[in-house]
């Protein structure tokens, strides 16, 4: 089922526009990466998706429904973001951090419910961290911090999680843990995933679908190994010394 | 296991302020012989001079300490989750630095206008005095206000609000230059802050109006849990960041402008407080460090003013010098602790 | 001989040497001797053992001798002073010299009329206040002498060496004596050659003065008296050993804090002030504000003031300063001053005379 689609969509910030003409969709179950050299305007995507600011010109269908048209309490419902800013309280413990992706769902002081609790619990189990609940946020490591705040975005409970750079900071098996837990909600839970990275590498051999962009390019969207036949990634990401053959047979 | 330790916590602090509150009431530089404290307490009576001291003068300080210290503590809290910055307070948005010009324009001016200094304060500059406050402090609120609501970055509105005091700081300097040297000398005891200044007659408007900022306080705790994940955060969950920045500084602007007309600018307690709340708990959810901070504030209020009016001296102690006194090593033992 | 007059001590005069040639009687911070043909002043100060100054005034007719050359040296009569404060220039003003007085300080503070027409006029000039100082202004002023307001923070001005003029430090406000004080208007009269008129007037004011004071000596009952009010909870009391507190003491009252012998004022707080001023009598009041004080005014200011018997009694004594003139008028008047306290303290001494008081008056009660 289609969640988000855009069309036209032109972003940037008030007459500065970063990236024009984007139409893509976003569907129950996709997990999509996006990735591009740094300055592509990646992050301006994201904070567009996340309404932090408003799109140049065009428009963002969620559900059938303009996105800026939802109040905050509904968008907070349908698209849950992680970040690669962290929370960096002395006090805040593991649980809290999850459990402040109830805040849609609680009252006026936030008090937690039967569903608020199971909710957390699930969470918590899904990204496996349930033993780090009492630990204080701050001390843990960039890899359980990650998770963290996955299980954050899986207790806001909504059909989309955007990811900006959730691979940065992480040791090679962490990585791989986390592309197959994104992998593992995409499929289980139905969720559509989007996410952005600088491991070209690791996304070639374990994503299906790219979105690419690029300056002064427009913007791409595929399955990896066609953007890679035809040339595309070569193209958008100024490899055009590297053989070919040398990345095919790395993703094979 | 931990619901317990917050009881215990709790419970604790009400109990030293109960214990800080009766000192409040007996301890003076006028001495209570102990035999006569009952005899007072079982008979009010306006021909006793004792009985007068206690109810008329010592009951109204201690009241306005526990009041006091309960909203700039508070205020502080909201401050420094806001800003996300440990040492931020209500003085860092300027609203002291209002608060003291409105003061220093009614002491400092009105002595340059009129020819004569107010220093000897008949009964309408003291009502003056309380009001220029409250006006500076609210106009510099709504300066605040305008930028915030323009401004999402905190730390430029920190810097807006250090540059507004610095200004507000330079035109009292500027008016104390041209004053009367009485005048002068009232503004320097203004400053040194007082929990004497509300009295009975003064008593009911102040405590309501403190009591529904105190109020108002509860009702953010959600929405400044959730400010701790950080803004971009907040935003994504529904957080509507402009106007709820809006509400906080106008509940601890409201607070720290009602204090600082009726007691002064009381330095340290709105800075130290929370931190004594948050590392006594080990705690950061609001919903229980909105009612301790308060209760802290409360006792270290209590406490400022029972150190202020030991006796032996025979006048007041200023409390600026005991907030200080004792706030200043709090707040050292955190810069210590948050940079290990 | 002369040197060693000027090194006595602050407090006790130096009776060896002094005694019978010292032209002030009641000063504690001045001592003025004949010279030769002019006269010899010394100034100390409460602060320290050193003299503020040593001046010698000498008539400009006749030529200066040899060994005051390198002194501090005023010629009289002055010529061109300048004055920092209304006590000075009103003196001035008083015996008809205020064409010597060029420069004033703080010209917005007065009410005075003739001070106002010669600043229209431009005869005087406004000079700035204390902290600044209209420099410029002062040294085109040409003045021979400053007299000037010492404190015991403020260092002494360079103005002096800017313009050439002696500075004068004028003590007046240091005295505790009523009639010390007053007794400091001689100083215009030594500077201007009008000795003869000050000291006539200055010894009608002490003979005005001792008589009432001997009258309530014989008092057969003292009324107890304490003074202002707080602000911001405490109370700022003038000390034991005060000018005002002498003053009630002559006026045949018992001041409640004269068993203390401070001088300067006393931070007390409230509490204190209730249980030992609770029952006084009498309470007196400086307003320096353009409202007249009521009864009810004060107890909505502050609602201890009506546990006070003086509050209850309706025997508060207040002082309208701006509308009386208080600072400027009252220094010259001491005999004034202890009148209005006597009208309240003893009207039967008075024999029940008409006197409307001029500084002090018991504040009425409207209903």
């Amino acid at each position: 089922m289609e969640i988000l689609k855009t069309s036209s969509l032109s972003i940037g910030y008030d007459s500065k526009t970063v990236a024009s003409d984007i139409n893509v969709t976003l569907s129950e179950g996709d997990i999509i990466a996006l990735v591009g050299p740094n300055g592509a305007g990646k992050s301006t995507l994201f904070k567009t998706f996340s309404t932090h600011i408003k799109p140049v010109g065009g428009k963002i269908d969620l559900f059938g429904k303009d996105l800026m048209s939802y109040s905050p309490k509904e968008r907070a419902k349908l698209l849950g973001i992680v970040l690669t800013e962290r929370p960096d309280d002395m006090f805040l413990k593991v649980f809290d951090v999850v459990a402040a992706g109830r805040y849609p769902y609680t009252g006026m002081f936030g008090k937690l419910d039967e569903t608020d609790e199971n909710e957390i619990k699930v969470s918590l189990e899904l990204v496996g961290v349930n033993h780090l609940a009492d630990r204080v946020f701050n001390t843990l490591s960039d890899g359980e911090k990650q998770k963290v705040m996955i299980a954050k975005a899986i207790a806001q409970n909504t059909p989309i999680i955007i990811l900006d750079e959730p691979t940065a900071f992480l040791d090679y098996p962490s990585k791989i843990e986390l592309f197959s837990l994104l992998k593992k909600l995409a499929k289980e839970q139905n969720k559509a995933i989007l996410f952005s990275s600088h491991d070209l590498e690791l996304l070639l051999r374990y994503t299906d679908n790219l979105w690419i962009m690029a300056k002064n390019k427009p913007f791409a969207a595929g399955q990896s190994s066609e953007l890679l036949k035809n040339g595309v990634i070569k193209e958008y990401f100024d490899l055009k010394d590297i053989d070919n053959q040398y990345l095919m047979n790395e993703n094979k | 296991m931990k619901n317990r330790r917050i009881t215990i916590g709790i419970i604790g602090i009400i109990i030293l302020g109960i214990i800080l509150f009766v000192l409040n009431l007996f301890v003076g530089s006028v001495m209570v012989p102990f035999e006569d404290i009952f005899k007072v307490l079982l008979k009010v009576n306006d021909d006793n001079t004792l009985s007068v001291i206690i109810f008329n003068y010592r009951l109204p300080q201690a009241l306005t300490a526990l009041l006091a210290g309960a909203a700039l503590a508070v205020a502080g809290l909201l401050m420094q989750t806001l800003f996300r910055n440990p040492l931020a307070d209500p003085s860092m948005l300027g609203i002291s630095s209002g608060a003291s010009l409105g003061v220093g324009i009614v002491i400092l001016l009105t002595g340059a206008i009129s020819g004569a200094a107010v220093s000897s304060f008949g009964w309408w500059s003291t009502i003056g005095v309380s009001l220029a406050a409250f006006i500076g402090a609210v106009l510099v609120l709504f300066v605040m206000l305008a930028f915030s609501s323009r401004m999402k970055n905190m730390t430029t509105l920190i810097i807006i609000g250090l540059m507004i005091a610095y200004l507000a700081g330079s035109i009292t300097d500027i008016l104390k230059f041209f004053s009367l040297k009485e005048d002068i000398h009232a503004f320097v005891i203004w400053g040194m802050g007082s929990f004497s200044g509300v009295g009975t007659s003064k008593m009911t408007v102040f405590a309501i109006s403190i009591i529904i900022g105190l109020i108002a306080t509860f009702f953010l705790s959600k929405n400044l849990n959730i400010l701790l994940l950080g803004e971009m955060y907040a935003e994504n969950l529904g957080l509507n960041i402009r106007k709820n920045s809006v509400v906080i500084i106008l509940v601890s602007g409201y607070l720290t402008a009602i204090v600082t007309a009726y007691c002064g600018p009381i330095a340290f307690v709105g800075l130290a407080m929370p931190h004594i709340a948050r590392f006594l708990f080990k705690s950061s959810d609001h919903r229980l460090l909105i009612p301790a901070t308060m209760l802290i504030g409360m006792d270290m209020a209590l406490f400022c003013n029972l150190i202020a009016r030991m006796p032996g001296f025979d006048g007041n102690l200023p409390i600026n010098a005991v907030t200080a006194f004792i706030g200043a090593p709090v707040v050292i033992s955190v810069i210590m602790k948050s940079k290990k | 001989m002369l040197v060693s007059c000027g090194e006595k001590s602050n407090d006790t005069k130096n009776k060896s040497c002094a005694e019978n040639d010292n032209l002030m009687q009641y000063t504690s911070y001045i001592d003025v001797m004949h010279y030769k043909s002019g006269y010899y002043v010394n100034i100390s100060n409460p602060w320290n053992e050193k003299s503020l100054g040593e001046y010698y005034l000498y008539p400009d007719s006749l030529d200066l001798p040899d060994e005051l050359e390198n002194k501090s040296v005023i010629r009289t009569p002055v010529k061109n002073v300048v004055a920092y404060s209304s006590t000075q220039w009103s003196v001035f003003l008083e015996i008809g010299e205020i064409d010597r007085v060029k420069g004033i300080l703080e010209s917005d503070y007065t009410d005075n009329v003739e001070i106002k027409r010669l600043l229209a006029e431009k005869k005087i000039e406004d000079v700035g206040i204390e902290t600044s100082l209209k420099t410029e202004i002062v040294i085109n002023l040409h003045p021979d002498v400053i007299l000037y307001t010492p404190y015991s923070t403020v260092p002494k001005t360079e103005i002096g060496e800017l313009t050439g003029a002696v500075m004068f430090p004028f003590a007046d406000y240091l005295e505790n004596h009523p009639l010390g004080r007053a007794e400091w208007l001689k100083v215009i009269g030594f500077l201007t050659c009008r000795e003869d008129d000050t000291n006539q007037w200055f010894n009608d004011i002490v003979s005005r003065y001792e008589s009432l004071k001997t009258l309530c000596e014989n008092a057969d009952k003292r009324p107890t008296v304490f003074s202002d009010l707080p602000f911001e909870g405490q109370w700022y009391l003038p000390g034991g050993a005060s000018y005002i507190a002498q003053i009630f003491h002559d006026a045949g009252a018992d001041y409640i804090w004269s068993d203390n012998n401070s001088t300067a004022s006393l931070p007390v707080d409230a509490e204190t002030v209730l249980s030992k001023a609770r029952n006084a009598d009498f309470w007196r009041v400086m307003n320096s504000t353009n409202h007249k004080f009521s009864y009810e005014g004060l107890a909505v200011e502050n609602e201890l003031y009506t546990y006070f018997k003086a509050y209850k009694d309706r025997n508060i004594l207040v002082c309208d300063i701006r509308e009386s003139g208080y600072f400027e008028k009252s220094e010259y008047e001491p005999d004034v001053l202890l009148k209005d306290f006597v009208y309240a303290f003893h009207p039967e001494m008075l024999d029940n005379e008409d006197y409307t008081p001029k500084y002090f008056y018991r504040l009425k009660d409207e209903k």
